[in-house]
């Protein structure tokens, strides 16, 4: 981003001074709101996803990932897939609904460990942060 | 990070997108606008592609019987949304986008959807504070 940014302030203002539109840029941008559909064994996208959602928190932007339906079976405790990793990213926070486990009869008590649980109150509630830019995949 | 949840009264549009029977992503949707509501937010549902067949008349109240479950009632997608826009009649605006809704042969609709044009989705998409595409096209 630095680097991105280094090189646009070459195009405009005198060289040497700050790019005017940096602090835009650097400036703390909108929440995302990352959902997460699938599990990794139905769509190889589910790991370009989690990418997604790192790149974000890399560049400073709060995430919260939030997974449902299928995707909950990566969030139980040793399951394969990106999670382990994104979880441990500063800036994401990763929850898992509680309906989508229990429907699929996993332990709600045994995910991964900072995995939250939430509901679609919860979600709704995330949906609804001011400044929340949600992506559905 | 600056939660509305003391600012109800927001408008949460969810669209629904392609074939919603090939996930729960219906369900999810049911539960978002179910709790949404809850939480004192209107909320318009955008059916589109064969979403625009969740409400119809000739699926009945009823899904067919589970010979595993044979006493227990299953509402169908229809009763669902029946239900839903009955008890929230002034907080929930039910749409089906009438192109996809000629295209597919979903016409049996009932009285209580909207039928909108394709272009109005834009109309739906400024006037929410909100939106989430459910699902891919």
């Amino acid at each position: 981003m630095i680097t991105r940014l280094g090189a646009v302030s070459t195009f405009g203002g005198t060289p040497g001074e700050p790019w005017e539109g940096l602090s835009a840029l650097t400036a703390p941008g909108p929440r995302y709101l990352l959902i997460e559909s699938r599990s990794p064994m139905e769509s190889p996208d589910v790991g370009a996803f989690a990418d997604l959602a790192a790149g974000l928190a890399d560049r400073g932007h709060p995430v919260d990932v939030v997974l449902v339906q299928n995707a909950v079976l990566m969030a139980r405790a040793g399951a394969a897939g990106p999670l382990p990793a994104l979880v441990e990213r500063t800036g994401v926070t990763v929850h898992a609904d509680d309906h989508s486990l229990v429907t699929r009869g996993a332990d709600c008590a045994d995910l991964i460990a900072d995995v939250r649980l939430c509901n679609a109150a919860g979600l709704v509630e995330l949906l609804l942060t001011s400044g929340c830019t949600p992506i559905w995949h | 990070m600056e939660l509305i949840t003391g600012a109800p009264d927001r408008t949460l549009l969810l669209v629904l997108m392609a074939t919603p029977h090939e996930a729960d992503t219906a369900t999810t949707m049911f539960r978002l606008a179910d709790a949404a509501l809850r939480a004192g937010h209107r909320v318009t549902v955008w059916t589109c592609g064969w979403a625009t067949g969740l409400t119809l008349r000739s699926l009945g109240g009823a899904k067919p019987r589970n010979l595993a479950s044979w006493s227990i009632d299953y509402p169908s997608t229809a009763r669902l949304a029946d239900d839903l826009i009955a008890a929230w009649p002034d907080r929930l605006t039910w749409v089906v986008c009438r192109f996809c809704m000629y295209d597919r042969g979903t016409t049996d609709q009932p009285d209580n959807v909207t039928l909108a044009p394709s272009r109005r989705f834009g109309r739906y998409l400024a006037d929410a504070d909100q939106s989430l595409m459910m699902g891919v096209m």
